[in-house]
């Protein structure tokens, strides 16, 4: 018997040749602390898709820019069953590719206890359920839950990082399994993303 | 360095209605204050959307041809 909120499979589970799977991310993603964010805007024909994430006056989010052949490699989604709902945890991995005095108060410190939302891109463009293309770039992280940082390490001999620190920034019990910024055409939602970052000064 | 500009939009935000600008589609990148004052006199409830608001001179009426007497 259905409960309130189910929601009943409602599209071919088929690959679509015209829009193949690609992995991974690109190399660029904008990270925002969800206390800036004033408000956002649910589809109405679409609870998964975000038309706008408006910031509070002044303040501003901040670009994440990971190098290497897997950007932001390791980052997941999960499944978790609940007792009575099921729900999805996500996680983001990232290197923070500096170190000193300020990366430590400004960018590591700061991550390590703040609640946040991070939108990666996909590099995976066109959602292959869907008839229309530009919506499955722009994925957003921690909108429902927030991100909090779950790991941290920094090994000042390590090959890998360089002495970087690597953290990983988890969601947990969000209802939803993505959700995506999707504001009207790819250009607009470009356009958004970008000024997402930009000097409120 | 660029004259700071009067009106600023809060970030996130992209201005679009199919009524200006035959739908063109303006950020805090493209934005003049010529633009945002334009667009605030046509839709002042969208104020909200602004972190800073220059001057807004709503489009001055036709001079009357009357003389006074």
């Amino acid at each position: 018997m259905a409960s309130v909120c189910d929601t009943i499979l409602a599209a071919d589970i088929i690959p679509n040749c015209e829009s193949p799977l690609v992995k991974g991310f690109e190399a660029d993603g904008v990270i925002i602390p969800r206390s800036y964010i004033e408000s956002f805007t649910i589809s109405s024909t679409n609870p998964n898709e975000v038309s706008e994430i408006q910031l509070a006056s002044g303040k501003r989010g901040y670009k994440c820019i990971q190098q290497g052949a897997s950007p932001f490699n390791g980052s997941t989604q999960t499944l978790n069953v609940g007792t009575y709902a099921n729900t999805w945890e996500s996680s983001v991995q990232l290197l923070v590719p500096t170190w000193g005095s300020t990366t430590a108060k400004d960018i590591v410190d700061a991550l390590s206890n703040s609640d946040n939302v991070v939108i990666l891109r996909n590099k995976l463009k066109n959602d292959g359920a869907a008839k229309t293309t530009g919506t499955a770039e722009y994925q957003i992280f921690g909108l429902q839950n927030g991100m909090r940082a779950s790991a941290g390490e920094r090994d000042a001999n390590s090959d890998d990082t360089l002495g970087g620190v690597l953290l990983t920034l988890t969601e947990s019990g969000a209802p939803k399994s993505g959700m995506f910024l999707v504001s009207g055409t790819a250009a607009t939602t470009k356009q958004m993303y970008d000024s997402f970052t930009a000097d409120p000064t | 360095m660029a004259q700071e500009k009067k009106f600023w939009l809060k970030n996130g935000i992209v201005l679009t209605s199919p009524n200006f600008h035959g739908g063109a589609v303006y950020t805090n990148a493209n934005l003049t204050d010529e633009i945002a004052a334009e667009y605030l006199v046509l839709f002042p409830a969208m104020v909200t959307r602004f972190s800073r608001v220059g001057e807004i001179r709503p489009k001055a009426k036709a001079k009357s041809k009357k003389k006074a007497q």
